[in-house]
């Protein structure tokens, strides 16, 4: 199983953290926890107010299972250096995110590592992961 | 020209992929939510607490392995009462199935309630529930056992109110914005809240660059 539960500081990768923005209140997810996904991409949605990423990442039986990952809406992801093409589906990359509490296949997300090392977002810690809170 | 670059980069089209998943607007309601279809829009009734039947309109669509539904029920009575309605729709809800999370919820300027419900049948709901504006919204995605529920995240998610108005008065919408303006945490960092587990975190809101 490729799925991990990572501390912060032990994994390389960009803590972009771009948030769900004002939209909405992010108390579905579990800011206290860190998890790192290694999948496929499936999807990406360069769409508002959300933009998605859908990634396939496989389960303990090495069976792929579908993850719902939401990032912020396009202009902020613009400025992050994201681009509707950037995630197109085949790649294999690693995200870290903010699973959902209720431990279904979704999560908020944090970063991005591509398979040749190159990470997206800002990396001077703005939008880290620790982000958000729990309170509407 | 970098605003330029971010224009375009914006308005530019999507990819053919997330062609299937498009956001639907209803003014007259105040809300929009996106569906991986064109939804069947129904008028049907809704059991509302001390067994009223009121008028309702369902958004819906169903696909294999899961269903996509918006419900809009109307309940102008002004002696409602908001916590009422909530708990009467999460009762109605969840059935005989099990509540796994129940938290506030807030959608631009209006509160509510998300849930998380697992029937018996191993079937799975994430959904979100609100009264606004004399009516309760519920968004529902739910996913049958075998189903991905992926897809009801990206659902339940799209929610997105459009009439610019909140449902608490301007003092406890308020509370937030102040508490960026003036309350640090003990650690002396402005903007961030206390979360659960006693550490701070920035509250999102309070970010300049957040929508």
């Amino acid at each position: 199983m490729k799925l991990k539960a990572l501390g912060f500081a032990g994994l390389a990768v960009a803590l972009s953290a771009i948030p769900a923005s004002a939209h909405h209140s992010f108390a579905m997810f579990d800011t206290t926890a860190t998890t790192t996904l290694d999948g496929t991409v499936k999807e990406f949605q360069w769409t508002n107010p959300h933009s998605w990423l859908f990634l396939a990442v496989a389960d303990a039986d090495g069976q792929p299972v579908q993850w719902a990952i939401e990032l912020g809406g396009p202009g902020g992801l613009a400025r992050q250096g994201f681009a509707p093409t950037t995630l197109t589906p085949g790649m294999n990359v690693k995200v870290a995110i903010h699973p959902l509490k209720d431990g279904t296949h979704g999560g908020q997300f944090m970063g991005l590592t591509f398979a040749d090392g190159t990470q997206l977002g800002n990396q001077n810690g703005r939008g880290g992961a620790r982000r958000g809170g729990d309170t509407p | 020209m970098r605003m330029l670059v971010l224009a375009a980069a914006v308005l530019a089209g999507a990819p053919a992929s997330a062609q299937s998943w498009k956001e639907y607007a209803y003014p007259s309601y105040s809300f929009s939510v996106s569906f991986p279809a064109e939804p069947k829009i129904e008028t049907t009734t809704y059991q509302a607490a001390a067994g009223r039947s009121v008028p309702a309109r369902v958004y819906s669509v169903a696909q294999a392995g899961a269903v996509f539904k918006m419900t809009i029920v109307e309940l102008a009575d002004p002696a409602t009462d908001e916590n009422a309605v909530l708990d009467h729709a999460v009762k109605t809800l969840a059935g005989n199935g099990e509540i796994k999370v129940n938290i506030p919820a807030r959608i631009n300027r209006v509160f509510g309630r998300q849930l998380s419900i697992v029937g018996q049948d191993g079937s799975h709901s994430t959904a979100a529930l609100f009264y606004y504006k004399g009516r309760l919204y519920q968004i529902e995605g739910s996913i049958s056992p075998t189903g991905s529920d992926a897809q009801a995240i990206r659902f339940q998610q799209s929610l997105v109110f459009t009439g610019g108005e909140s449902n608490r008065s301007p003092d406890a919408a308020g509370q937030g914005r102040r508490r960026c303006r003036g309350g640090p945490d003990k650690a002396g960092v402005p903007g961030s809240v206390a979360a659960d587990d006693g550490q701070s975190r920035l509250d999102l809101r309070c970010r300049r660059d957040a929508r």
